[in-house]
């Protein structure tokens, strides 16, 4: 335990510079995008009244009134939050792939300690979990200071208020990373979870066999898919709906146990046997 | 330290996420408070009335997309609020589909959620759905008392490219598909013909296929509309198909309502006989046949007034007007101009859901004694005094 804790601890450390940058470039690009979309509907609204001599219900009623969903679907909110995904995902692979650089390769001292090497993969995922989730926090921070600048800046005559729940239900991509329900939450990311195992799985492979390992991989990543889509595969290949709603849930419950479980053993088995320096 | 950065990192996270799910569950909801409010008359009469709707804030051109809720005599209660297993169905249910995948889980795996599917009588359920893009309906039976099931295939005659099931009826050892069928002409156009197909339940067979609401009209006028008219319930003999004709003009999209049309087309279960009903005056507004109600066999429909709301009822059987009953109420002239209200029939009574609301009003009507039996309101109990416009749409009403 004390060194899968300390493993965790060093794989944060090793990423944290370009982490920190992440959650900078975020809450700047997030809060200007916010301040400069509130001032250009201010702007907006001032011409239009000054100009063309409209009362406020008039602009209101063709324009319609600023809301948070006027500035969660800008690129200012969307675009860093895609940008962090896509870093996130390139570390995945490159939180391996960077044992392995450079001539006094890393990866030999690391599989020299004295511990399960199971715990370096669990400690890899342990930290990549983490990162995703740290940077859904900062989000859930982000929304509500976000939405005070809207107040601060928008009279109430011009702008709706949403609390941060609305606005990340009606926010289709937020949505998505954010479920409405803390159960909800868990399933999208315990299905995150499992395919970022299933990743470690497949580099594994690689990193055993090389070239056929790749082709191992993905086999082994198409046949983890299948079975854990198993019963929607079904149902389109015979064009019905079988199950109802719930037998659905604890049916994937049980395949994401499966699933999970086996790409753990087989991470386990290639970290023991297989992997080469 | 030497954990702190992972330290500080669970903190975090172990401290905001489960936060934000508590804070959001807990806070008894942002949402809006609707509640009937009765103006006269007996609430007993709407106890058992549960409404679907849809609320909004703001006008139509904001993006806020508006929350399902339901709203009954103890209150609102809104989808959003359901926990994750509740809503693991997408939506609201209809409630009779609800009650039928409770009463009979096996039967109904796997069905369509549409209740214009179903049909039900005190010894069986049907269900009909389409096949083969067109080809064929597929019957579903289940004997209640045995628990039996029974499935076959009926081949339709005649080739259409799409057919939309919009009424199941049961009648001995019969089982009537009331569909939509559609062809499609090169360059877009489409034509539409309802069938009423006959099925023997007992020999798996075809009987009739009868083709209702064809061309109608006269040559200089074409049709415009065709709706199926709704039932109360599963005893009516009668089929009733809407058709809206207008004069042919080609030179305009619009049709103005005075070049508009409306009739019947009225088909007989029983008998298997149909023919074409001219609608009087009054009832030849397009709205107050799309939103009548068919209880047995007399027709409600409405119509608005300088006097308030007038409900007509019409012989299906004499195929004239029997009965009128005015309703006064309050604001006539600040009623939404189209008639988009929601009629539900039971028991000899009349359930009236005025929509969008605002203003909300909800009317029974006993069809015996013409009695209104309630009037009432759908009230905003508005918890912020910033509340601005909103809508609420009712989608459904049942009982």
């Amino acid at each position: 335990m004390k060194h899968y804790l300390k493993l965790v601890n060093f794989e944060l450390s090793r990423f944290i510079k370009i982490y920190l940058v992440l959650i900078l470039i975020t809450i700047v690009s997030q809060l200007t995008g916010t301040f400069i979309q509130a001032n250009d509907y201010l702007n907006q609204v001032q011409q239009v009244l000054a100009v063309d001599s409209l009362t406020p219900e008039q602009f209101i009623e063709e324009n319609g009134y600023l809301d948070m969903l006027d500035i969660t679907f800008s690129l200012w909110i969307a675009g860093p939050i895609a940008l962090c995904i896509t870093v996130l995902i390139l570390y995945s692979f490159f939180i391996w792939y960077r044992d392995w650089n450079g001539k006094n390769t890393f990866i030999y001292r690391l599989l020299m300690l004295p511990t399960q090497r199971i715990t370096i993969y669990f400690a890899k995922v342990t930290t990549i979990l983490l990162m995703v989730l740290g940077l859904i926090a900062l989000q859930l921070l982000l929304l509500p200071v976000e939405s005070m600048m809207l107040k601060w800046m928008v009279p109430l005559d011009f702008r709706i208020d949403m609390t941060v729940g609305q606005i990340i239900s009606d926010t289709r991509y937020m949505n998505i990373l954010i479920p409405d329900t803390f159960f909800g939450f868990i399933i999208a990311y315990g299905i995150g979870f499992m395919a970022v195992l299933i990743l470690f799985t497949v580099i594994l492979f690689e990193r055993s066999y090389r070239w056929k390992g790749i082709i191992f991989g993905i086999i082994y990543s198409i046949g983890a898919f299948i079975l854990f889509l198993s019963p929607f595969l079904f149902e389109a290949f015979f064009q019905v709906y079988f199950f109802y709603p719930i037998e659905l849930l604890v049916i994937e419950i049980i395949l994401w146990m499966l699933v999970s479980g086996i790409s753990i053993w087989v991470g386990n088995y290639l970290l023991n046997k297989k992997v080469s320096v | 330290m030497r954990y702190s950065k992972l330290i500080a990192m669970l903190l975090v996270i172990v401290v905001i996420i489960p936060v934000f799910y508590i804070q959001s569950a807990v806070k008894g909801s942002e949402y809006p408070e609707f509640v009937f409010e009765t103006e006269s008359g007996n609430d007993e009469e709407v106890k058992n009335l549960t409404l679907r709707a849809n609320y909004r804030e703001g006008i139509s051109m904001d993006r806020t997309h508006g929350d399902q809720l339901l709203i009954d005599s103890d209150g609102s209660n809104y989808y959003g609020e359901l926990s994750y297993f509740e809503r693991l169905d997408g939506g609201y249910i209809d409630s009779d589909i609800q009650q039928l995948q409770d009463e009979y889980r096996s039967f109904m795996r796997g069905k369509m959620y549409n209740p214009s599917q179903f049909t039900e009588d005190e010894e069986k359920i049907a269900y009909a759905s389409e096949n083969s893009d067109g080809q064929e309906l597929n019957i579903e039976l289940l004997d209640k008392q045995s628990e039996e099931e029974t499935e076959f295939t009926i081949r339709i005659p005649n080739t259409y490219h799409r057919i939309y099931v919009e009424g199941v009826q049961l009648r001995d050892e019969k089982v009537f598909v009331i569909t939509r069928n559609y062809v499609y002409h090169t360059g877009s156009l489409s034509s539409e013909e309802f069938h009423v197909y006959e099925i023997d339940v007992i020999n798996q067979e075809l009987n009739t296929d009868q083709v209702i609401a064809g061309e109608a009209g006269s040559p200089n006028r074409e049709v415009v509309y065709r709706g199926l008219v709704e039932h109360a319930n599963e005893h009516s003999d009668y089929i009733a198909v809407q058709i809206d004709t207008a004069v042919s003009d080609h030179n305009s999209e619009m049709y103005s309502e005075e070049q508009m049309e409306t009739e019947l087309y009225l088909y007989n279960l029983g008998s298997g006989e149909g023919e074409t009903v001219e609608l009087p005056n009054d009832l030849q507004e397009s709205e107050s046949i799309q939103t009548a109600v068919i209880d047995e066999s007399t027709l409600y429909g409405k119509r608005i007034t300088e006097d308030g709301l007038e409900i007509i009822a019409f012989s299906l059987e004499e195929k004239d007007i029997t009965n009128r009953m005015m309703i006064d109420l309050p604001d006539t002239n600040q009623l939404p101009l189209n008639l988009f209200h929601h009629m539900e029939i039971k028991d000899n009574k009349m359930y009236l859901v005025m929509n969008p609301i605002p203003p909300g009003s909800i009317l029974v009507i006993d069809l015996a004694t013409e009695e209104l039996l309630y009037q009432g309101t759908i009230k905003f109990v508005n918890p912020e005094e910033e509340r601005k416009d909103y809508y609420l749409n009712v989608n459904d009403v049942s009982l």
